[in-house]
């Protein structure tokens, strides 16, 4: 399996206020095209900082961090936003869809980002909120807004779908079936797809659960036989 | 320790607290110095009149014996008068060198009336070829007390000692005539003469020809004025009026007057955007801080403490503001009054350093930013405690009016669709940024375009109305045809016409009006009366052409006739009938055909001028021709004129840019201000954006089209508040002898744009910093 993204000895150091934080102290990863992997830790452990340094939203302190074997740790600003333009796709906790544009809108504003995007109103069909369309964000369920965040995600095309406790705000079904989309793009559409949760239930749904603790991995875990969405339950 | 929080926050956001405290520091220092001006000039013009006798009342005569100043003295009302010699003389220079006129005034050794102040040297003996000078007349022509100054008398050069100099209330702005705009001391200059020394060189011994008087207290000038009148009838009164028509204390009263009318407009448009700046940024505050607020509500903390925590905010913006602007506005008031002396002869005027107007200054700006302020932040007091914590209701997103105009919605990127719906989803916001801008956009137009109509007004004036090249004042009423082959008779001369000026009383029932009538012949072609719309007025026979202000002033209807007295010469009144009634810009004008003005005064034909049009290769050889020719009074040379005025407006380009340049902080503070809270607002959505993988850049163009929209609409509402602006700084600018034209010249709107277009782009460049710096990470991670 090809490797899309690699980490060597990743160190993240946080200077907020006097006391210097180590966030990461030397994270080894490799992620493999079209892998489902889900990151597991508790609050603090750093699992978010990696994200947000694979999603190139951060640079490292010191190690490698390197995408389809281009080092990305030395990049400017610049070549990071480019980066995040066509390489990445983020799905938060909180949507983040703007206010003030329709949920087709919002789609199209990342598809005009990108020279192959896909389709907005396809898109959204697929992923169930077809309907909704023409609808502000306010007008929206929070599940129906998540779906829309993940179809502005996919929209652009990109290499890697990035999720942040993509669940975290939705009630039980709801996240349930944010999940089963997620699944879909992953196996049908191929995107390499990195969830990072506390929620340990949504690591059966994974090729390979990180274990994240205090800034390190503490275990890497293989999923020969994931599981659907369905099938799991916290 | 809500002090701590205070210090904090504004440290956080200095940059929007330090744009508006610069609104208000401009729009106080703006009023303090203004109104320490207007203190300075008034009180200094008050001690100078109070200490120097001024006159209360003026009259020139051709020529009388000098006890006439002491008939004058004893008509009951009048308090004491002066006679004196007052005559023009030119300066000889070597050929080539411009004219320069000294007016000679004499003095007596007790002189009750209009004395002058010594400012150096000693005073001249009577009898001795000795004169003073004005301080300015002296720098500006390289005198030095004691140098000798050849004056040309009589047709002979006599050469004068300067024992010093001098200045007098009479002569605060140096200039011979209304037809002078502004004093240039190397062309004209007074001089105070011993009578002894004057009256026999003038061929005046024991004669006078200018009186002046003061009124006994509770006298008014309207009661003196007949039996004045009546002692000097017989002796050539050319001239009597009231201290209000004086040259010089009517032009510095004028600039007081418009100084009155600038303290109470100019500074006020000033604080009221700066309090629309700290309302918006108050407002945004408590908005922002509503958890907080929660919070100190729940700790137990009183609505009036927490209020008055955020007025606090206010209270420092406004003290520094204010603080900061009286002081800036008491030292400009120093650089006013040394621009007032350039123009006006006040020594004595000077800056003020005045408590009193630093603490009307603070507490005016105290006022406006508490007000700003309590509106601002009342909407702490509705909030309880729980729902202060709760996040406010979401923000909803909503279709714009501009959505129903399909094909422009198409055209726009989801990008351009976005920052449309911004606009329109703060409608608050919005319409006090077009309005901010638009006050600003409109201040920078009409500060560029208020010389405009006086460009116009000169340009029509001298390019189209009076087309000669010199206007030769006459000495005495001269028979027409003698007087033009003189001029005919100087080489050089190409046409010359007469022109005919008599000071009249007209009067229609019980309203009465002083001016002069204006005799044209007719078919003229040096001096063309023309309305303001540029039309060619003919001259009717046997009747008067009358401008629209005079005819409202005196209430006269066309066919109708008015009573005219001629204030010169030994005639009765005449009934004279208007044929026509004129808008004119030059408003007290009253026309006649020439030989009709010269039966009025009982002559076949006479002309009190003579227009000049030289050959233009041959006008310095007519000038200097002029120059030695008898019984001349005045040599108005246009070109001069117009050269002279047109510097006066170079030098006013100064003032012109320092206003300009505080109309562009002014803009400039409101857009920062205006896009940080847009910014603050969708923080979020920036960084959302960000993590698309939009670029600093990107997302600055977003807000930068926002800003354009906004910009677009402050234009349009801009423009007419700009003529609006325009037209209240010409009306207060309008007079009863000026009738000011609104005119905007394109050139003044393209300033305008461009300064708009600065400002905006400054703070665009600013803000494109702050979009560089939000944090994705912190962004992100907040609930809604």
């Amino acid at each position: 399996m090809e490797t899309v993204m690699l980490t060597k000895n990743l160190h993240k150091t946080f200077y907020t206020g006097e006391v210097p934080v180590h966030a990461l102290k030397g994270v080894n990863l490799a992620v493999g095209a079209g892998e489902f992997l889900v990151v597991l830790g508790p609050s603090g452990s750093g699992k978010s900082t990696l994200l947000n340094i694979l999603g190139g939203m951060d640079t490292p302190t010191e190690g490698e961090f390197i995408y389809r074997g281009t080092p990305l740790q030395s990049m400017s600003k610049y070549e990071l936003t480019m980066f995040r333009r066509k390489a990445v796709g983020f799905i938060f906790q909180f949507y983040n869809l703007m206010p003030n544009l329709t949920a087709y809108e919002n789609v199209a504003l990342a598809t005009e980002l990108t020279e192959t995007p896909l389709d907005p109103g396809l898109v959204l069909e697929e992923i169930g909120v077809g309907d909704r369309q023409n609808h502000f964000p306010s007008q929206l369920s929070g599940g129906e807004q998540q779906r829309v965040a993940i179809a502005r995600a996919i929209a652009k095309n990109p290499d890697v779908l990035l999720c942040d406790e993509p669940t975290g705000a939705l009630d039980y079904e709801t996240g349930k079936q944010v999940l089963n989309y997620l699944h879909k793009i992953n196996r049908e559409m191929g995107k390499t797809l990195i969830v990072i949760t506390h929620n340990a239930a949504i690591g059966g749904m994974a090729d390979k659960v990180i274990y994240i603790r205090d800034g390190r991995i503490d275990r890497i875990k293989d999923n020969p036989h994931p599981v659907t969405a369905d099938e799991v339950s916290w | 320790m809500l002090r701590r929080k205070l210090w904090r926050d504004i440290k956080q956001n200095w940059g929007a607290y330090l744009a508006c405290v610069s609104v208000l520091v401009i729009g106080l220092m703006m009023y303090v110095s203004l109104a320490l001006i207007l203190e300075s000039l008034t009180d200094t013009q008050q001690k100078y009149y109070r200490e120097h006798s001024f006159a209360d009342g003026f009259a020139q005569i051709v020529k009388g014996p000098a006890g006439l100043a002491d008939d004058v003295g004893k008509i009951p009302g009048v308090g004491r008068a002066v006679g004196r010699v007052v005559q023009n003389v030119f300066v000889h220079k070597p050929k080539g060198e411009e004219n320069t006129t000294l007016r000679l005034v004499s003095f007596s050794d007790q002189q009750p009336v209009n004395r002058f102040r010594l400012e150096e040297g000693k005073i001249p003996t009577g009898g001795q070829l000795e004169l003073l000078v004005t301080p300015v007349f002296l720098k500006a022509n390289h005198y030095k007390i004691g140098d000798r100054i050849p004056l040309i008398l009589q047709g002979r050069e006599i050469k004068f000692t300067i024992t010093g100099t001098a200045n007098s209330p009479e002569y605060t702005y140096e200039i011979p005539s209304g037809q002078t705009l502004t004093p240039d001391p190397k062309v004209f200059g007074v001089a105070f003469i011993h009578y002894d020394t004057i009256a026999p060189l003038a061929g005046m011994e024991g004669q006078i020809n200018d009186i002046a008087f003061t009124l006994d207290g509770g006298t008014e000038f309207a009661e003196a004025k007949r039996p004045v009148n009546r002692v000097l009838e017989h002796y050539g009164l050319t001239q009597l009026y009231p201290r209000k028509d004086q040259l010089s204390h009517s032009l510095l009263s004028n600039e007081i007057t418009q100084l009155k009318g600038s303290v109470k407009t100019t500074p006020v448009i000033f604080l009221l955007v700066a309090a629309g700046i700290l309302y918006i940024m108050l407002r945004r505050m408590v908005e922002q801080q509503r958890g907080q607020i929660g919070i100190l509500k729940a700790f137990g903390f009183k609505d009036r403490e927490i209020i008055s925590h955020y007025l606090s905010y206010a209270v420092l913006i406004g003290g520094v503001g204010g603080l900061g602007g009286g002081l800036a506005g008491i030292w400009l008031s120093f650089t006013l009054a040394k621009m007032y002396q350039q123009y006006y002869n006040l020594p004595d005027l000077t800056g003020k350093v005045s408590i009193s107007y630093l603490l009307i200054g603070t507490l005016l700006s105290l006022a406006f930013s508490l007000a700003a302020g309590y509106q601002g932040c009342k909407g702490v007091l509705s909030l309880s405690p729980a729902e202060a914590m709760r996040a406010p209701a979401p923000k909803t997103g909503g279709r714009t009016l501009l959505e129903r105009v399909g094909f422009l919605w198409q055209i726009l990127s989801t990008q351009g669709k976005m920052a449309v719906r911004n606009v329109f989803r703060s409608k608050q916001r919005s319409v006090l940024a077009i309005l901010g801008i638009a006050a600003a956009f409109s201040l920078i137009v009409a500060t560029a375009a208020s010389y405009d109509a006086i460009y116009y007004l000169i340009d029509f004036q001298y390019g189209r109305v009076e087309r000669y090249d010199i206007k030769v004042g006459l000495r005495n009423y001269v028979d027409e045809t003698a007087g033009l082959t003189a001029a005919k008779n100087i080489p050089g001369v190409a046409k010359a016409e007469p022109l005919l000026e008599i000071p009249v009383t007209m009067s229609n029932k019980w309203l009465r009006k002083d001016l002069a009538i204006t005799g044209l012949p007719s078919g003229a072609s040096l001096y063309r009366l023309m309305t303001d719309k540029g039309t060619e007025v003919v001259i009717p026979d046997n009747g008067l052409v009358v401008s629209t202000q005079l005819a409202k002033i005196l209430d006269i209807k066309i066919g109708e006739k008015v009573t005219v007295k001629p204030l010169v010469g030994d005639v009765t009144e005449r009934q004279v009938t208007v044929r026509k009634i004129v808008p004119l810009f030059v408003g007290l004008g009253a026309y006649m055909e020439l030989h009709d003005l010269s039966n009025l005064m009982g002559e076949p034909a006479m002309t009190s001028s003579v227009l000049v049009k030289a050959n233009p290769a041959r006008l310095p050889e007519v000038r200097k021709a002029l120059q030695e020719g008898k019984n001349i009074a005045a040599i108005h040379d246009k070109s001069k004129l117009k050269a002279q005025f047109e510097e006066l407006m170079e030098s006013s380009k100064a003032s012109q840019f320092i206003f300009l340049s505080f109309a562009v902080v002014m803009g400039f503070a409101i857009v920062y201000n205006l896009n940080l809270i847009s910014l603050s607002e969708r923080e979020r959505e920036m960084a959302t954006l960000m993590v698309l993988g939009m670029t600093e850049r990107e997302i600055a163009r977003i807000l930068l089209f926002e800003q354009g929209l906004l910009s677009l609409a402050a234009v349009i509402v801009g423009i007419p508040m700009s003529y609006g602006l325009l037209w209240a700084l010409i009306n207060a600018n309008s007079n009863e002898i000026f009738n000011m034209p609104l005119v905007l010249r394109t050139g003044s709107m393209v300033q305008g744009l461009a300064c708009t277009v600065v400002f905006l782009l400054a703070a665009q460049w600013k803000m494109k910093g702050k979009v560089g710096k939000l944090s994705m990470l912190d962004v992100l991670k907040q609930q809604d």
